[in-house]
């Protein structure tokens, strides 16, 4: 609605209130507590429990038409089915949005709403809208497929959520694209594009340093991210009778790149036999990483990855190493392509029983 | 010991530097070389002689022109130059690479406004080839990416002649990122001609009027004016420093110098010239160091808003012993300079950015405030775009994010080569290629309008 519109004496046409349908869990649905978390999927026509609240906030612009429910254990329990009979019970409310939540700290309410909306959206072609505390675990889960507005711990948050989370369903409802995270208030979806800015960059950072220096509010273009901390495990007491395998990020492949592993850049990891290898020598093996002199590397690769150090203590009994070396190129990779790669190379150790790992990096 | 009251101390002169710009408007490739009144035209098989006489190794060079808004697109960019030329005595053009060693940085210097010149060509055999492809458009999608696409790129092409490289040996160190003896010889001497032909031109503007002139004086700010002193610490890619290559450590040439101070009018005047064909999207052409935008920024607020105070120079280092004498020593001279402020860039890459946080860092707990000016790394859904990051850096600006993918359209006219380096495909396009391969895009000294945002 623009103010010239109101201004200009014309009765404004009211617009048909957009059709929200909303997901909760057993208790804000007020079917009951923990003891009946395991009641399987249903629904209740119009706003039911926090829905309630819901519809308060969206006025005369939206209306609640549906609310489904299902206990937090049965969808936990059997997520696949209980997602795609709560999408199915949505579907018949025929929403223009479906709200999901808030589901506050909790984990499994959070992971439920999440679902149910990446499962809408994609399924249904519905947007969909959820809110929870920045540390729910769902939000790592679903950052960039779910619109998350952040929430309290508590349900003691329910009376700031609610206003925000009627205000982006409304604006989702009627298909308009939402202004960036700060602006609108949802949790950043970790996905950046490039745009024009309306300074060239040193401007900007002179401008920034100055407004910092003069104690005057300032803004980062790049706000800092929040890693994942992997605990290490507890260090191994013996590789006695272990099954040691060794994965290297720093490109040793058979001499001539038979896979064509890039120098930068890498998508793929390669795995090469071992059989009959005591020594990486020079005539056999290279390294095709780019980002560091390699001269030194090429001369002796095992000083990449240390085969003939592990077939030492093979011969002397300490391990057993596995037969297959796996190798990528870690120079200028994405965290997002490192992850999945790491995490295929770890399913295809334990796939082949491994049971230590001696990862040699750059 | 005392003196007389009124008498004047027998102080240094100040260094000045008097950018002298002669705009070109019109370019004609014809049968003489005559610069007068916005038209510059110059003789193409003259042009040709002055390149190959700086090496053998050129088995042929080709001259074209490539206009903004022209339906065209440079591939294979190596390196583009603002003409320049030192005509005033005792005047010499890029110390070291072309002139005798002089310190540049003072006195009057003509630049030809709106031209560079863009040496291109296909790698030389023995050089590394997977961060050489750089592609500049002149008009359509691509064009916006580019602060260089609005300029007239006199391209000179460079055919490498096969029998200057003689086969590598095994036994000999290769250079990661320049390849063989022979390749890193090649490519200085592509550097060379580039900056021949760009003082060459300029120098057309001998005894004329310039269009406009810009004064570069770090005069002393009075202390009444309370301005708060900014340093600029300069992380550099490798770049020849006065015909000196300045290693990045481990990597390209050997040990990194410490850190030092430069007077920032040498800079823009030709001190440091581009020496290999880093990333395109961050790579410090030549042309971006003579027209440095953080030094540009600093120049036009020094005595109104802020105290330049200098500019630390320095590589990255490639180990925890190797950093922490870098950066630790950037910091120092940072310090020493008085600042209570400081900007920082980040030149891309993977260690590089490690020193500008750990510099960050430093330079907060010294109680000296940071900005810092990063392109982006990641491209993917929730990828991040840090190798490295600490607390303190919370005032960032982006520059870009340079894996995103770019749709550029098809052009009449490919000039540099034909193909692209990677994935051998048709250079007339239409092309889908990562940011990181258009010239300039994410140029760390911040000459350009791009940044990232999270949505």
């Amino acid at each position: 609605m623009s103010g010239l519109a109101a201004h200009d004496g014309r009765e404004e046409t009211p617009a048909t209130p957009i059709r929200v349908a909303c997901y909760l869990n057993q208790f804000f649905a007020g079917i009951g507590g923990e003891e009946a978390a395991g009641v399987g999927p249903g629904c209740r026509d119009g706003a039911a429990g926090a829905a309630l609240g819901l519809q308060r906030c969206l006025g005369n612009a939206g209306q609640v038409v549906g609310t489904v429910y299902c206990g937090d254990d049965y969808l936990a329990a059997q997520p696949a089915t209980a997602v795609a009979a709560v999408t199915r019970l949505l579907a018949r409310y025929a929403p223009d949005v479906v709200v999901a939540g808030p589901a506050f700290g909790s984990g499994r309410y959070g992971l439920a709403c999440g679902q149910v909306c990446a499962a809408v959206q994609e399924q249904l072609g519905v947007p969909a809208v959820t809110a929870m505390h920045p540390d729910n675990p769902a939000v790592e889960s679903f950052r960039g497929r779910v619109v998350v507005v952040p929430t309290q711990s508590t349900a003691a948050g329910m009376p700031l959520a609610l206003p925000a989370l009627a205000r982006l369903a409304l604006k989702l409802g009627r298909g308009e694209p939402l202004d960036p995270p700060g602006a609108e208030g949802y949790l950043p979806s970790g996905c950046r594009r490039n745009e024009r800015a309306d300074a060239p960059g040193a401007a900007r950072a002179v401008d920034m340093l100055l407004r910092k220096l003069r104690g005057e509010p300032f803004a980062t273009e790049l706000p800092l991210p929040r890693y994942d901390r992997v605990p290490p495990l507890p260090p191994l007491s013996t590789t006695d009778g272990l099954r040691v395998a060794l994965v290297a990020e720093g490109g040793v492949v058979p001499r001539g790149n038979p896979d064509r592993l890039p120098s930068a850049w890498a998508t793929r990891w390669a795995r090469y036999d071992l059989a009959g290898v005591d020594d990486l020598t020079a005539d056999a093996f290279e390294t095709v990483h780019g980002g560091f002199n390699t001269s030194a590397a090429n001369r002796d690769p095992d000083r990449l990855i240390p085969v003939d150090a592990l077939r030492a203590l093979e011969a002397q009994g300490r391990l057993t190493l596995h037969p297959r070396l796996y190798s990528t190129v870690g120079n200028q990779g994405s965290v997002a392509v490192m992850r999945r790669l790491g995490a295929e190379i770890a399913a295809d150790l334990a796939a082949a029983g491994v049971e230590a790992v001696v990862v040699g990096a750059t | 010991m005392s003196r007389p009251a009124g008498a004047v101390r027998p102080g240094a002169r100040p260094v000045t530097l008097e950018l002298a710009t002669f705009t070109v408007d019109e370019v004609v490739v014809g049968n003489t070389d005559c610069y007068r009144d916005g038209r510059l035209e110059v003789d193409a098989r003259a042009l040709r002689a002055l390149v190959r006489d700086v090496s053998d190794a050129f088995e042929d060079v080709a001259v074209n022109v490539v206009r903004p808004g022209d339906d065209a697109r440079i591939i294979h960019a190596i390196d583009v130059v603002e003409p320049r030329a030192r005509l005033a005595e005792p005047g010499s053009d890029f110390p070291g690479l072309l002139g005798r060693q002089a310190t540049v940085g003072s006195g009057r210097t003509h630049r030809l406004g709106g031209l560079v010149v863009t040496t291109a060509g296909e790698p030389a055999p023995g050089e590394p080839t997977y961060w050489r492809e750089a592609v500049v458009d002149a008009s359509g999608p691509g064009a916006i990416y580019s602060p260089l696409s609005s300029l007239t790129h006199l391209v000179v092409t460079l055919k490498p002649d096969p029998r200057a490289f003689p086969d590598h040996d095994p036994a000999e160190s290769l250079d990661v990122f320049q390849g063989t003896a022979a390749a890193i010889a090649y490519n200085r001497a592509a550097r060379i001609a580039g900056l021949r032909v760009a003082t060459y031109l300029a120098a057309l503007t001998r005894d004329q009027q310039p269009d406009a002139v810009a004064c570069y004086e770090l005069s002393p700010v009075a202390s009444r004016r309370d301005l708060p002193r900014v340093v600029y610490l300069f992380q550099m890619t490798c770049p020849y420093f006065y015909g000196q290559l300045w290693p990045r450590e481990g990597s390209v040439g050997g040990t990194a110098p410490p850190p030092t101070l430069i007077h920032p009018n040498e800079v823009l005047d030709g001190a440091l010239v581009n020496a290999y064909a880093m990333i395109a999207c961050i790579r410090d052409c030549t042309y971006f160091l003579q027209t440095h935008a953080v030094i540009e920024e600093l120049y036009r607020r020094h005595g109104t808003e802020l105290d330049f105070r200098g500019v630390v120079i320095y590589t990255n280092g490639d180990s925890i012993a190797s950093k922490g004498r870098i950066v630790n020593h950037a910091v120092s001279l940072a310090h020493l300079l008085g600042a209570e402020g400081a900007v920082l860039n980040y030149q891309g890459g993977g260690n590089p950015e490690v020193d500008v946080m750990l510099a960050c860092q430093q330079l907060e707990a010294r109680g000296i405030r940071t900005a810092l000016l990063l392109p982006e790394l990641g491209g993917g859904q929730g990828d991040s775009p840090f190798i490295h990051f600490v607390p303190e850096a919370d005032a960032i600006v982006s520059l870009g994010s340079y894996e995103q993918t770019v749709q550029l359209g098809p052009v009449a006219r490919v000039v540099g080569g034909a193909r692209l380096l990677e994935g051998d495909e048709d250079a007339s396009g239409p092309l889908q290629l990562s940011l990181r391969y258009l010239l300039g895009a994410t140029i760390p000294y911040g000459q350009h309008v791009l940044r990232g945002v999270e949505y």
